[in-house]
């Protein structure tokens, strides 16, 4: 080891403790990968961090950020390292700051209905303690092992946003170390006069996401305060089948847009099935035997409201030609606890399967506006049709999977579609045929969301023209903030 | 799915599992209670090494790069290895939820790599190494005189050895640190329920710690000796009272070996015979909690049994820990940690204990030696009484 790296090693050492610093390769190898690098051909892009440190506390972290400003030294944050984007694997070597050991839900607030957590609270452990309370957070289709906190600062959308909206609009508040080692504070909290997170807007401009989407490169979010929801009294849900994917559009355009029902998705090809299958042979049986789009409606609230919403429902399947499924059926029954409390349940359970195996490998997840989604699904199941690998149109080989989910966002204003080829993420064919899948989307209308992927390094064709002027001004901002370049490198604005 | 991205069940040699350390999904279920089963916010967390080192590669998901470094041939056979490796208590909590989420076996290749290391001549920790040494000379994990074995049952009882078809297999824990639950099974079974039992002529160490250090060949031949003297004996069935040996024996067709008889731990057997009403308990007015042992309940399956007794037993208030069954937080007996890193091995029966007080639990009662041993330290600093299950039904059998 240089003298420089020794001397790093042992500043980093004086601040956390000689246990929780270490440039040891049986520890620092293990940080070089994450579950998007499945395939082997990626290992050139593995590099491991030259130091872990384990900081326990704020200031522990504003100290590690300072001795990494002093030796211009990189840094990549990592919470529960649950990640598909590349974003927790260091770039450049550097000091990986691992969060475990800041792992306490600081307080939950039933009065003001927010949690207060540290980077490494998952979101199992949250929901577990909120559900106790009567309450639950929002989450995407993550598995709850995840953190809550990096989960919100990279969200995107969920089953329910058309209900609460969109994941970052929970955040209330955060504690930040900024690339100066500065400890930024956010949200009404950081109001003298307030002095208590319950209201996202501190004094002066406005700031509450600065963090959001960044990454990790704008600083290191050491708490964050969460709006929680309450669950409602009584809960329903009601699945609508179709065949065809006008008739169901139609049906889901329509009940987005009266902006009832907590949730509703519009769920195709095996995705629902392979939630509450074990095996790639229950899948296949289960999806010949499902309708080939079903229109899932979890609806929560008081009676009446909830009689009023399935009325509607009932009016809209109706007029459609949907049929509304017996919803007794067992497996049906786990999307109770995914569409009701969202996480800490069985969602994440199941959505780890597929994740694992033929999991969720989407094409294309994007955003959309209403008149798109059936041109988007057919020009969709045509390209699969197309390839060779799908030697049943409808349901592919049994290797490779075509699924679909759209979500309504801000009540049915623009929606959120995944159209899917799932399969296991190590297999280099189903890389090939996302590729050539993915690239016929975007001209029926799907924008690729605002979901970074470092590792996908080939130029995006009309970003300069479109968002352009926008991360500039981010860059700008960054490079004030840290100009020698430390924070996260390569994530964002390489 | 093509060949290549299929595993089959069951490996044996460390490279076999090189394709596996690329699929790690890195979604964190080896770590963490299974999310629907979590109860309690402080009692989320599963993995013993990684709780308490921190490091990712501490957790079974981090060992999976670990292993595929040594794979390569990158990683020496270093003390942080060493302490990687050996930390582990061998729990299986990665194993149970891993293999079913991900359908990977993450506590395969960590005996894989322990083999590895062991037979590539890296060094044990000091203790274990001592204990292999004195397993090598006296045939048990306690380096005590193995004829010593019997020192716990009266010299009148001794006298009684006859071929039986009950063999009762004491193991090193009870016979030689634990006594009172071996004499408590003995009583139980021999004079209260008046069934005919016997013990092996040379009982020998099961072979589990020597499994747990990696070597392998040493575990085979105790485990080829102690099926010699079971055939010798003439028995069909066989009972043990330490989880330990009673998983090793279950597992015997997985290293080649041919079983041919019938091994049950007393749980089991207690249980069937409670289900025959051979037997019924008195009433014990007291908030009674159960440890489930890893290597009866992860490794073998077995979390029933032992429940039906305690239920049986009249005025009993039977709760469960936050973290029980399948998501059970280890005791931190297993694996050799005990024996290797003593403080480490508390800090996890500590653990354990944060969940025992928060139940208010009066009485523990766990099904293994080992789980009682390193638990008992906590007990008597809580004031929590510990007993093993044998010895509670010893004490509460109707008429005794």
């Amino acid at each position: 080891m240089g003298q420089e790296k020794e001397q790093i090693l042992n500043e980093l050492r004086n601040i956390v403790g000689s246990e929780w610093a270490t440039a040891d390769p049986e520890i620092v190898y293990a940080y070089s990968r994450e579950a998007n690098l499945y395939p082997k051909d990626l290992s050139s892009v593995m590099r491991p961090p030259f130091y872990v440190v384990l900081p326990g506390t704020n200031e522990e972290v504003q100290k590690v950020v300072a001795i990494a400003k002093t030796y211009k030294c990189p840094i990549t944050i990592q919470t529960t390292g649950l990640n598909v984007s590349g974003v927790c694997v260091p770039h450049r070597g550097g000091i990986l700051v691992d969060m475990k050991r800041m792992d306490k839900i600081l307080e939950i607030d039933e009065e003001n209905m927010t949690a207060t957590v540290q980077p490494y609270v998952s979101i199992a452990r949250l929901s577990c303690e909120l559900q106790k309370r009567g309450m639950f957070i929002p989450v995407p289709g993550n598995p709850s092992t995840a953190s809550i906190m990096s989960n919100i600062l990279i969200g995107l959308g969920l089953k329910v946003t058309n209900k609460v909206g969109r994941q970052e609009k929970g955040l209330v508040g955060f504690k930040m170390v900024l690339p100066d080692g500065s400890l930024f504070k956010v949200g009404s909290g950081s109001d003298a006069f307030i002095r208590k997170d319950f209201w996202p807007h501190g004094p002066g401009p406005d700031l509450h996401l600065f963090p959001i989407h960044s990454l990790g490169s704008n600083g290191i979010v050491t708490e964050m305060t969460i709006k929680c929801w309450l669950r409602g009294e009584n809960y329903k849900e009601l699945w609508v089948a179709y065949e065809d994917i006008d008739r169901a559009s139609e049906a889901f355009l329509e009940l987005a847009t009266k902006e009832i029902c907590k949730g509703i998705n519009l769920y195709g090809g095996n995705k629902y099935t392979s939630y509450f299958t074990d095996t790639r042979e229950a899948m296949e049986r289960m999806v010949r035997a499902n309708p080939e789009f079903q229109l899932i409606i979890s609806m929560e609230g008081t009676k009446r409201q909830l009689a009023y919403e399935e009325s509607v429902v009932r009016k809209v399947a109706k007029k459609t030609g949907g049929i509304i499924l017996v919803d007794k059926f067992p497996p049906y029954e786990t999307f109770v606890e995914s569409h009701a409390g969202m996480s800490g349940s069985f969602y994440s359970d199941y959505s780890m399967k597929y994740w694992g195996s033929r999991g969720a490998n989407w094409v294309i997840a994007g955003f959309s506006s209403p008149d798109r989604l059936a041109d988007m699904y057919k020009t969709y199941t045509e390209a699969v049709m197309d390839n060779p690998d799908f030697a049943d149109p409808n349901f592919g080989n049994g290797e490779y999977w075509r699924s679909t989910i759209m979500y309504p966002f801000e009540g049915g204003h623009y929606y959120f579609a995944e159209f899917g080829i799932d399969s296991h993420p190590g297999d280099p064919k189903w890389q090939e045929i996302i590729k050539k899948i993915g690239a016929v989307l975007p001209m029926y209308g799907a924008r690729r969301g605002h979901v970074v992927l470092p590792f996908d390094r080939a130029p995006r064709e009309g970003v300069a023209d479109t968002i352009g002027p926008y991360r500039d001004l981010a860059k700008r901002m960054r490079d004030r903030l840290d100009p020698a370049g430390i924070m996260q490198p390569g994530g964002l604005f390489q | 799915m093509p060949e290549e991205y299929c595993y089959p069940l069951l490996r044996k040699k460390l490279g076999d599992y090189y394709e596996m350390t690329w699929r790690c999904a890195k979604c964190g279920y080896c770590r963490n209670v299974l999310p629907s089963d979590t109860e309690h916010e402080r009692f989320g967390r599963q993995c013993p090494p990684g709780e308490r080192f921190r490091y990712e590669s501490y957790y079974a998901s981090g060992r999976s790069e670990v292993a595929r470094r040594v794979m390569e041939g990158k990683q020496g056979l270093t003390d942080r290895l060493r302490h990687i490796l050996y930390t582990c208590t061998t729990c299986g909590a990665c194993e149970e939820w891993c293999g079913a989420t991900q359908w990977r076996q993450p506590l395969k290749l960590e005996m894989a790599m322990r083999n590895h290391f062991f037979s590539q001549g890296g060094q044990l920790p000091g203790p274990l190494e001592k204990m292999r040494k004195g397993i090598n000379k006296n045939f048990n994990r306690l380096n005590r005189n193995n004829r010593d074995r019997l020192g716990w049952l009266p010299e009148q009882e001794k006298q009684k050895k006859k071929q039986t078809d009950v063999v009762f297999f004491v193991g090193c824990r009870s016979s030689f640190n634990r006594t009172e639950i071996a004499w408590s099974a003995y009583e139980l079974i021999a004079k209260k329920l008046g069934i005919n039992i016997s013990f092996l002529q040379d009982e020998r160490c099961c072979g589990r710690p020597l499994l747990d250090m990696g070597d392998e060949k040493g575990a085979l031949a105790l485990m080829q000796h102690n099926i010699r003297q079971i055939k010798e004996s003439g028995a069909k069935k066989v009972v043990f009272t330490c989880a330990e040996c009673f998983s090793t024996f279950s597992d015997l067709e997985t290293y080649g070996l041919k079983k041919e008889f019938e091994g049950v731990h007393i749980s089991q057997y207690l249980a069937s015979l409670l289900k025959e009403g051979k037997f019924s308990l008195q009433g014990l007015k007291k908030r009674v909690v159960f440890h489930d042992p890893c290597y009866l309940g992860r490794h073998q399956g077995e979390y029933e049994a032992p429940r039906t007794i305690l239920a049986a037993v009249p005025g009993i208030e039977l709760v469960e820990l936050p973290r029980n069954r399948k998501n059970a937080w280890c005791c931190g007996a297993g694996g050799g940690v005990q024996e290797a890193f003593n403080e480490y091995s508390q800090w996890i029966a500590t653990e354990r204990f944060e969940e025992i007080k928060h139940v208010k639990a009066e009485l523990l009662i766990t099904s293994c030696p080992g789980c009682k041993e390193n638990l008992w330290a906590q007990a008597r600093a809580n004031g929590v009484e510990i007993m093993d299950l044998a010895e509670l039904v010893n004490t509460y059998i109707e008429g005794a």
